[in-house]
């Protein structure tokens, strides 16, 4: 929104009429005045020239200077009027008809000044030459002398009032003396041709003096400026009426434009004022939106902070999920086994009922009678075996125990041979189940996974015993390995580390901690229990302890888990100085960097 | 002005013949030649007054064109070719000499003083120097140009439409261009010459034979036509007011017919503007067509032709050195470097 003028530039009109009506009145008045003024000047002029015109035929002025100057002056005021005229469009034929007249008056003046310049010459010549000539000549040419005499009055007499006569008399006499005028002698002669010359100079000269004088005065401009004075006169007359209608028009219009202004004004203060609410309430809403927006930002940063946190928990979820499901996966697998194993185990003792009834069905007790019979009857076995009654039954009863044995012999081995499959079918049982313990085979694993899921394996069990299980660093990287089989492996081994630590309960414990070096081609963990050293003895112990003779929940042996890390093609080694230390380390297939998880 | 009285003819017959006795006997001895203060009041001559009203800015303006050659169609002519400043306003020639060696057939009037002639041109054809300084520009035998090529000229070149502008609102126009070099014509007015100087009471300022050669003039009647303060050029006169100069000059050109031919009037037959006398002792030859090669010849043939009169020689070097008086130098105002 514009700010700093409170007035629509529009309501400026009424005052530009205003100021428009006071120029133009200026100005129409300063150009009429003036036009009336050039006018009274060329009045002034006129009178001028014609007082000029009148001293320089009586001689009273001896220059056109001041006649020149005053005609000059005059066709320049003229011009202006005319000028005035033109653009006021207003008495221009009578300017045109005033410029004609002071055009005549001025061809006027310059015969007049050419005409009077001669015969002012001659005039002034004519008196003293005439006078000069007669003395010269004397009475030696009273004819000529009487001649001159004549002339000399008839020019003064033209000049004084010319007429037809006087001039016809000066022309005759003039030329009469001009043929005369070849009998003086040379100098007289010249003098007297000269006057003569001179004599007819005035007598052309003063008729075209009087025509000049005449047309001047008919060509006095006086009419002429009176009627362009008229004209204008009239013509202001008429505009002034004009002008006054046109400002009485004007005002209306401003009086009307300023009603306009008001009621706009008073409109737009209505308007200005509505607009400030509406401001007022855009900023107020504006600040609530802020406030809403700042609101807004603090619960996204909670929303955030909680999305973080769930992603922690669903990450950790995921983790213990990959582990449930690894634990599931091996449950699945051991229920399987075990009811296989079972049943295995159910043929098997049928097997070994089979063979306890075959071997109860063996005659041995009557094998053994028939022993005793013979030995009873040694001295004369012959006899016995082929006269007696029952020492001759006794070869049909070897023969036929003989046979039945056989049959039991064949039967207990194939009973025996369906037991040794029994066994092998659970050793390999066996071996499923331990694979399946190994997870999924290798595959891209965060260590921090990894360190996840084996913490939460054994967080319980070290929560329970209160050991400080602390974790080092833990590489942002990921890592090609079995993680299932790694994670067990090193869940097994810090249960054998908790469980070194909670044998000696005299000594102090200070933790255990989990550590992994990162190598181009292995990874290392390091088990390190606090300040608890194991005896060689305890450490070989730990070694050879059999399955089956440790504890209930126990790890199992440390040879398990070494035969495990040989599963992973890697070793376990187990150092006790100071404190106990187990070293897990087993090649990976690569390692990568994890991102950073956004915040 | 002179003293203004009512003069009746007769009185006005009576004071001529007394000037008139005096001239009649101009070489047998000193002349009754009034006081220098009393010839100033009574005289037709009044000393040249410099003018005070002008545009310094537009006669600067007008003195350049004035001086620039490149007004003209060859780059070759300007108007101080023909008025040469440094040589009474003149060429010294009988023919001003054009572009391309263009020979006329009119003398060059001087520029000095022309302000204050009563028109312009020998035939006066020219109301105002403005309307003047057009002519020679145009003129095929003069400087040969045209307006376009003038006002292209102007306006193409930074200086003067820089000064144009500073001096005129409309810049570079015809009419201004009329305006600067009549503005610088104006100026070009000569003072204090030692005639001047005699009349406003220096009676050492000429010497006394220019005095009697003033009186001479007066009484001659040289004065009827030559009076004012430009001692002529206020005025114009028919040549051969007591004898056909044409007829005995023969081989007439277009200029003879002087102000008819601006006029159309046959009473303007052989007019002429008759010339101011300022410069005339610096500005041979005389008349417009150059036919008088000096001041001497050119007072004899004003006395045969013009008075009706033979000057006898004595009185001939008086008025010559009179006339010599009246040269005075260029005011301030104007540039005659």
């Amino acid at each position: 929104m514009t700010r700093g003028w409170n007035v629509p530039p529009w309501a400026a009109a009424p005052a530009a009429v205003a100021v428009a009506l006071a120029i133009s009145s200026v100005s129409e008045t300063a150009g009429w005045s003036e036009a009336e003024a050039r006018l009274q000047r060329l009045l002034e002029l006129d009178t001028r020239i014609d007082r000029e015109i009148l001293e320089l035929r009586l001689g009273a002025a001896k220059d056109y200077d001041a006649l020149v100057a005053a005609l000059a002056e005059s066709r320049s005021e003229l011009g202006r009027v005319a000028d005035f005229a033109a653009a006021e469009d207003v008495a221009r034929a009578e300017v045109e008809l005033a410029d004609r007249v002071l055009g005549r008056r001025g061809a006027a003046v310059e015969s007049f000044q050419a005409a009077n310049a001669i015969l002012r010459n001659s005039s002034a010549y004519f008196p003293s030459a005439a006078h000069a000539l007669s003395a010269r000549i004397g009475d030696a040419h009273p004819v000529t002398r009487e001649r001159i005499s004549a002339l000399f009055q008839y020019t003064l007499e033209m000049q004084l009032e010319p007429s037809d006569a006087l001039g016809l008399s000066v022309d005759r006499t003039a030329r009469a003396l001009a043929d005369e005028c070849a009998s003086l002698a040379d100098a007289s002669r010249a003098d007297c041709e000269a006057m003569t010359r001179h004599a007819l100079a005035i007598l052309a000269s003063e008729p075209r003096v009087s025509a000049a004088l005449e047309e001047a005065a008919r060509a006095r401009g006086f009419s002429a400026y009176r009627a362009i004075h008229g004209r204008l006169a009239t013509a202001r007359a008429a505009e002034t009426t004009a002008l006054v209608r046109a400002r009485a028009v004007l005002g209306a219009v401003a009086v009307s434009l300023a009603g306009i202004v008001a009621v706009t004004l008073a409109k737009l203060h209505r308007r200005t004022s509505d607009l400030t609410d509406h401001v007022a309430a855009l900023v107020e809403k504006r600040r609530e939106l802020s406030d809403e927006r700042h609101a807004v930002m603090a619960l996204n940063a909670t929303l955030e902070a909680r999305v973080n946190e769930r992603t922690e928990e669903v990450r950790e979820a995921h983790a213990r999920l990959v582990l449930v499901a690894r634990k599931a996966g091996m449950a699945e697998v051991a229920t399987e086994v075990l009811h296989t194993i079972g049943n295995k185990l159910n043929s098997l003792n049928v097997s070994v009922d089979s063979l306890r009834v075959r071997a109860g069905a063996l005659r041995v007790s009557r094998v053994a009678a028939a022993a005793r019979l013979l030995r009873e009857n040694a001295a004369t076995i012959g006899d016995y075996l082929a006269s007696d009654p029952r020492g001759k039954l006794i070869p049909g009863f070897l023969e036929g125990v003989g046979a039945d044995l056989e049959a039991r012999e064949a039967g207990i081995l194939a009973e025996t041979a369906a037991l040794k499959r029994l066994v092998s079918d659970v050793g390999g049982l066996v071996a499923v189940q331990r694979t399946h313990l190994g997870g999924g085979g290798e595959q891209l694993e965060p260590i921090e996974f990894l360190v996840d899921e084996v913490h939460s394996a054994v967080r319980e069990r070290f929560a329970a015993e209160g050991v400080l299980l602390a974790l080092g660093d833990v590489p942002r990287v990921a890592v090609s390995v079995d993680g299932g089989r790694v994670a067990h492996l090193l869940a097994n081994i810090l249960r054998h580390a908790l469980g070194t630590a909670g044998r000696d309960q005299s000594a102090p414990v200070g933790g255990v901690t989990l550590g992994l070096a990162v190598r181009d081609h292995e990874l290392a963990w390091t088990v390190e229990t606090g300040r608890l050293r194991l005896s060689q003895q305890e450490l070989a112990d730990a070694f050879s302890m059999e399955a089956g003779a440790e504890p209930a929940g126990s790890p199992g042996s440390l040879h398990m888990c070494a035969f495990l890390a040989q599963e992973l093609r890697g070793s376990l080694a187990v150092t006790s100085d100071a404190h106990t230390r187990f070293v897990l380390t087993h090649p990976h297939s690569g390692v990568q960097p994890v991102p950073e998880r956004p915040v | 002005m002179p003293p203004q009285s009512a003069f009746s003819p007769l009185a006005l017959a009576l004071a001529a013949g007394t000037c008139a006795c005096a001239a009649s006997e101009p070489a047998t001895g000193p002349l009754p030649v009034a006081a220098p203060h009393e010839q100033a009041f009574a005289g037709p001559i009044r000393p040249l007054v410099a003018p005070t009203d002008l545009d310094p800015a537009a006669v600067a303006l007008g003195r350049q064109l004035f001086h620039d050659p490149r007004l003209s169609a060859t780059g070759e002519v300007s108007c101080a070719t023909c008025h040469d400043l440094d040589a009474g306003g003149v060429d010294g020639l009988p023919g001003s000499v054009g572009v391309n060696g263009t020979v006329g057939v009119v003398n060059a009037p001087t520029v000095y003083n022309s302000g204050l002639n009563l028109a312009q041109f020998w035939d006066g054809r020219a109301a105002t120097l403005e309307e003047q300084a057009g002519g020679p520009l145009l003129n095929p035998a003069e400087m040969g140009n045209s307006w376009a090529e003038i006002l292209a000229y102007l306006g193409e070149t930074p200086t003067y439409r820089q000064k144009f502008g500073e001096v005129y609102r409309d810049g570079v126009t015809e009419g201004n261009v009329r305006s600067a070099i009549a503005s610088f014509e104006r100026s070009l007015v000569t003072v204090d010459s030692p005639f001047d100087r005699w009349l406003q009471g220096d009676t050492t300022a000429i010497p006394g034979e220019a005095v009697e050669g003033y009186a001479l003039f007066q009484s001659y009647g040289c004065a009827s036509c030559h009076q004012g303060a430009n001692v002529g050029g206020n005025m114009f006169q028919v040549l051969g007011v007591m004898r056909d100069y044409f007829a005995e000059r023969g081989t007439g050109i277009e200029m003879d017919h002087g102000r008819s031919n601006a006029t159309g009037r046959a009473s303007d037959e052989h007019v002429f503007k008759v010339p101011s006398l300022r410069l005339a002792s610096r500005t041979a030859p005389y008349l417009h067509d150059g036919s008088v090669a000096t001041l001497e010849d050119a007072v004899d043939v004003m006395a045969r032709y013009q008075l009706g009169r033979e000057i006898p020689p004595a009185d001939r070097a008086r008025i010559v050195a009179f006339i010599g008086t009246l040269a005075g130098e260029p005011a301030a105002a104007g540039d005659a470097q």
